[in-house]
């Protein structure tokens, strides 16, 4: 025998609880370190199944009776409608819910509350809630207290104004704070357009008399190079235009924030 | 229902108590197991045999109770001091340790599915066409677990020092 005899021949043993060759099996597993083992366990699991399958004996018929004809017990008092009277007090083990009410079956279940029942109470729910809001609006909505006659600002109990009370000389000198604070605001953004934009200044002339406003040298466009100038002196000339540009926009839009700010 | 208990109750009981260890805890699932088969043996095919299908139930009632013990912190703080207990009798007693009673303590130690088919295949002697039937398992699923079963059970005895006992 080989060890693949020997494994087919274990194999079979063990599905047909019995090995039918056991003198050969024996032999080869002496001879082969590697079956060695496996030979062992098969001794060692087969004497430990013939005592470990021995029979038991237990009487169960009257205590099956007695719960099979007791009715099925309440949650609170159930859980000892099958144990026996001698059994003392009870465990708090698993098997300790002996009554018909543990654990049932699928089919034995109470039946659950219809998918459409569920549906209907949140339905109910979200209606119940949007009709309080609804009238948590209506009844705090602003104006309510205020007859038709009354031409005086919503006067409520519970009415804060948003701004404290001025006096007149106040009321100025917030009104000059706001320019002061428009026209830095206005000369800020006035630069930053200038640096961005400085190519449209060539429009400028025509927005300022659009504006009315005055006309100033700076503002007067320079000569156009003429035909017969070289290119290199032509383009020295156009960059040269740009800072006169660039100041003459920054004048401009100076002039438009002063007449703005007046 | 008298006869039908008397017939079957030492088979239901020492599958439970197989699987369960716990005598008390047998007792009860045996009784549930018993309860429910007289409710359902309408559905039950007289054409078929009688004992897979009582063990189908018994099966099923089992594993409940093993989920329930698996909830009960204090079940399995005892289950595991009466299983160390045993642990340390049997490492300074072993010349006196029953095999059987190692092999429950082996058994106790496998997974669900292999203790079940172990119990089912060793000790109600069922095919594995049976037994996968019980276990809503093909053959070869059975087959396989039984393999797993008896190898971690025989690494567990060896490392208890049981196989040392067995050969010699």
């Amino acid at each position: 025998m080989n060890c693949k005899q020997f494994q087919s021949e274990l194999e079979r043993a063990i599905d047909d609880r019995q090995l039918s060759d056991r003198s050969a099996v024996s032999s080869h597993a002496d001879s082969c370190e590697s079956c060695r083992s496996a030979w062992q366990d098969f001794l060692l699991l087969e004497s430990a199944l013939a005592s470990w399958t021995e029979p038991v004996e237990i009487d169960l018929v009257e205590r099956v009776i007695a719960a099979a004809i007791k009715p099925v017990p309440s949650p609170p008092s159930g859980g000892e409608g099958g144990r026996r009277p001698d059994e003392g007090a009870p465990r708090t083990s698993v098997g300790k819910p002996v009554s018909v009410s543990t654990s049932p079956s699928p089919a034995l279940r109470a039946p659950s509350p219809p998918r459409g029942e569920g549906a209907r109470q949140t339905w109910l729910t979200i209606a119940t809630v949007a009709v309080v809001v609804l009238g948590a609006a209506f009844a705090f909505r602003p104006g309510l207290n205020q007859t038709a006659d009354d031409d005086s600002p919503l006067q409520t109990p519970g009415h804060i104004p948003l701004e404290p009370e001025l006096n007149e000389v106040d009321q100025y000198a917030g009104v000059d704070e706001l320019l002061a604070s428009t026209r830095s605001a206005w000369d800020g953004i006035a630069s930053k357009a200038v640096n961005q934009a400085s190519d449209l200044s060539v429009f400028m002339p025509d927005l300022k008399a659009d504006l009315g406003l005055p006309e100033s040298d700076s503002t007067t466009i320079p000569d156009e190079p003429s035909p017969e100038v070289s290119p290199e002196k032509e383009s020295r000339e156009k960059e040269s235009l740009i800072p006169g540009r660039i100041n003459r926009a920054f004048d401009f839009l100076l002039d438009v924030s002063e007449v703005t700010t007046t | 229902m008298r006869a039908f208990t008397t017939k079957y109750q030492n088979l239901v009981f020492s599958l439970c108590l197989k699987m369960l260890r716990h005598r008390e805890d047998a007792e009860d699932v045996a009784q549930e197991s018993f309860l429910r088969v007289f409710r359902a043996l309408d559905h039950w095919d007289p054409s078929r045999p009688m004992k897979p299908w009582l063990l189908t139930i018994v099966a099923n009632r089992c594993r409940t109770a093993l989920e329930k013990r698996s909830k009960l912190p204090s079940q399995n703080d005892l289950a595991i001091d009466l299983e160390s207990e045993r642990r340390e009798h049997s490492k300074h007693e072993q010349q006196e340790v029953d095999i059987a009673e190692e092999l429950d303590l082996a058994l106790g130690e496998l997974r669900e599915e292999y203790r079940m088919c172990f119990v089912l295949f060793y000790q109600q002697e069922l095919s594995y066409e049976e037994i996968g039937e019980i276990l809503d398992r093909p053959q070869g699923t059975v087959k396989t677990w039984l393999h797993r079963a008896r190898g971690q059970i025989a690494e567990c005895l060896r490392e208890r020092g049981v196989i040392c006992e067995a050969s010699s």
